[in-house]
């Protein structure tokens, strides 16, 4: 049997290569090569996902460690060898490039000569094509029922061709493109994901923002500015909301259920810089970010995906009190990022002396384990109107000072922040993705549901004719929609040579490839 | 004759249209893996760009007062020869024990042309000043207060002490993580010459 692939047309890489442009040429346009590149990048991608990409992990500690303190051995090669951030490799990145050639190359090598072979291809073929044709049949005919024949394949919407006493009818040839259009949208789909190496066409970065602060946005390259005004955290309340009473008893199982991320958010831009360096901001817009609700400006997106479980103090405020006579002095407020060390308030003055942030005794000594205000204790003295001076050490649940102390300090209230980690992100890849998709899929329904039918007829001798048959799909669909005719106009049947010889063109397959 | 000259034409025809599918096959080759290549050249470049400035990076800009409010200085705009950039938190104990170190070595190192710059990472000055009061040696080096923890963010700050040996170029030299001892110091300040 003759191998009907490419119509027996010489594929360009398997010509006698002569120069190393030819071998890298053939290189790549070996299908067993690419599929090798696929394997590859399959087995990569898997092994990928053993453990976290480095996006996912915690930020407290540096990737280089993260992996080898939480993975030991297999985290720290995991590491080593780029895996924490697979699609960004070196490695991976050049499979994906070297399968991009090789779909290239393997397209033109393959597209080129069948285009020419199908397009050129003669009506009246060779006695040996056809006897090495998958469907063949051979017997008594005459033009008349050729003639016939042709106008009933025509009816089957076959492109019926005349030679003489040949006959060639053909149908869904575009169907033989479909592997090569199907190769260009994978092309596309490959240049889009490599363009989200380029910041330009894809970002994502992470900012803790504070409420109250207001961050440069890395994504923008710090031409945005964010401003947390508040961060909502809303449980499901099944005692206050009707609403949420229907699910009381999941509630009571699972313990407090959160309903709502939120962060309300102000955006600037930045229009030029003050003399000491700080930026000139001007307010673009106002919005809210949900879980799953972003909120967009320009080409960028903004997630609600992370929260810090401890906030922040941002001032205290305190009242003095005068145990003797209930005379209460104040409130004044600390401000625990840049405070204030005297506070007068009439006929007493407080002045701090210290304050830890985040308070701890070490050594017998008060000091803090972090510049980060969770927990804050303040060192206070109280000048008297006696002209004394009263120590206390204030704190939550925490107040050192003597029990003769005419003085009390008191806590009449807290300003708390919470931390947001919002998501900025942006990705002007999503259309090169679809179109580049679309098209896949295009080249996949078109090689999948089109099989390509080709059928010819010729003479032989005074009485008998010749019949063959191709399809590059389903040759029993082919037989099923042909034999009614040829036994409606009395030509002779064919029959299925492969039936009886199973497996004759398995080398050349290897050989020749599949696309 | 005739069939001669048709034969040689197409032999040169042949010669011709196959040097003309050399160089497509070259173009096309050539294009893809150069796209590949620049593809890749951006991605090593940001693998280096993770945030946090490590040896052989430019040194980013920053100005900063020093604690008791008299100096100010700029990373862009210091004359010196090298600087030791070095970052450090009140409840970091390796800084505490680092100081007097630093302090001991401190006229060595200018004598060297070397300055030696100790970032604080966002505590509040009153914190500090009691910390620098009470450590019972009196620092001439600057301490220089990023209260909003904006230096310490440029430079991608994890572990304390941490000390940037930079040289007259603005560029990272060394970073070095953990206490510094006075070998550690002076091998420091000789690098960044």
């Amino acid at each position: 049997m003759l191998d009907m692939k490419y119509d027996g047309a010489d594929l360009r890489s398997k010509r006698r290569p002569r120069s190393w442009i030819d071998r890298v040429w053939s290189f790549f346009a070996s299908v067993k090569v690419g599929l090798w590149l696929i394997g590859l990048i399959i087995v990569g991608s898997a092994v990928g996902t053993i453990f976290p990409q480095e996006m996912y992990i915690p930020q407290q500690l540096p990737a280089s460690q993260y992996y080898t303190d939480e993975y030991g051995t297999p985290g720290t090669i995991y590491y080593t060898l780029g895996f924490h951030n697979l699609y960004t490799s070196w490695w991976y990145i050049t499979l994906i490039v070297m399968l991009t050639l090789s779909l290239i190359v393997v397209s033109i090598d393959r597209f080129f000569p069948l285009y020419k072979a199908l397009k050129n291809q003669p009506v009246r073929r060779t006695d040996r094509f056809m006897r090495g044709q998958r469907l063949i049949g051979e017997g008594k005919g005459s033009d008349e029922q050729i003639d016939a024949f042709g106008d009933a394949l025509k009816a089957k919407r076959y492109q019926v061709k005349r030679d003489g006493d040949a006959l060639l009818a053909e149908k869904f040839r575009f169907g033989r493109w479909g592997p090569y259009v199907n190769h260009i949208g994978l092309v596309i789909f490959f240049i889009g994901a490599m363009l989200r190496v380029f910041p330009a066409f894809h970002t994502d970065t992470l900012e803790w923002v504070r409420e109250g602060d207001t961050v440069p946005l890395e994504a923008t390259d710090d031409e945005y500015y964010l401003r947390n005004d508040q961060f909502i955290l809303e449980m499901y309340d099944p005692e206050n909301n009707a609403e949420d009473a229907k699910f009381a008893e999941a509630i009571e199982k699972a313990g407090a259920v959160p309903k709502n991320y939120e962060t309300e958010l102000t955006l600037f831009k930045k229009t030029g810089t003050n003399e000491d360096g700080s930026p000139q901001l001007e307010e673009v817009d106002t919005g809210s970010t949900k879980v799953n609700h972003p909120f967009k400006f320009e080409k960028y997106e903004v997630y609600q995906e992370q929260y810090s479980s401890r906030p922040e103090f941002l001032s205290m405020s305190f009242n003095v009190a005068d145990k003797e006579t209930g005379d209460v002095y104040g409130p004044f407020t600390v401000d625990l990022t840049n405070p204030e060390t005297t506070y007068d308030l009439g006929d007493v003055t407080v002045n701090l002396n210290d304050l830890y942030p985040d308070f701890e005794v070490k050594d017998g000594q008060p000091n803090t384990k972090s510049p980060r205000a969770l927990n804050p204790a303040f060192f206070m003295a109280i000048d008297t109107p006696d002209g004394t001076t009263e120590s206390n050490l204030i704190g939550i649940r925490l107040n050192v000072a003597d029990e003769e102390n005419r003085y009390a300090v008191q806590f009449a209230g807290t300003e708390m922040a919470s931390t947001s980690g919002l998501r900025v992100k942006s990705d002007s890849t999503y259309p090169v993705l679809i179109v580049g998709g679309i098209i896949f899929m295009v080249g996949i329904v078109m090689g999948m549901y089109w099989p390509h039918r080709r059928i010819w007829i010729r003479r032989q001798g005074e009485t008998d004719v010749l019949i063959a048959g191709f399809t590059n799909k389903n040759p029993s669909s082919l037989n099923r929609e042909i034999t009614p005719l040829l036994e409606k106009h009395g030509l002779p049947i064919w029959e299925d040579q492969a039936r009886f010889e199973k497996k004759t063109d398995d080398n050349s397959t290897n050989e020749r490839g599949e696309s | 004759m005739t069939k001669e000259t048709k034969s040689g034409d197409r032999m040169n025809q042949a010669m011709a249209h196959k040097k003309k599918r050399s160089f497509w096959r070259l173009m096309i080759m050539t294009m893809v893996l150069f796209a590949g290549a620049v593809v890749i050249m951006q991605l090593i470049e940001q693998a280096g760009n993770d945030g946090r400035v490590e040896a052989g990076d430019d040194a980013p800009n920053f100005k900063l007062v020093s604690l008791d409010g008299t100096t100010m200085v700029e990373r862009e705009t210091y004359d010196g020869k090298g600087l030791l950039l070095n970052f450090w938190g009140t409840f970091c104990e390796p800084c505490e024990k680092e100081m007097p170190v630093v302090q001991d070595n401190y006229a060595t190192l200018q004598n060297m042309g070397v300055d030696f710059w100790a970032v604080n990472v966002g505590e509040t000055p009153l914190r500090v000043d009691n910390f620098v009061n009470d450590l019972g040696v009196k620092l001439d080096y600057p301490i220089l207060m990023d209260t909003r923890s904006e230096v310490e963010k440029a430079y991608g700050i994890y572990n304390l002490p941490v000390t940037f040996v930079i040289d007259a170029d603005g560029k990272v030299i060394e970073k070095y993580e953990g206490e510094l001892t006075k070998e550690k110091l002076m091998e420091l300040a000789e690098k960044s010459l």
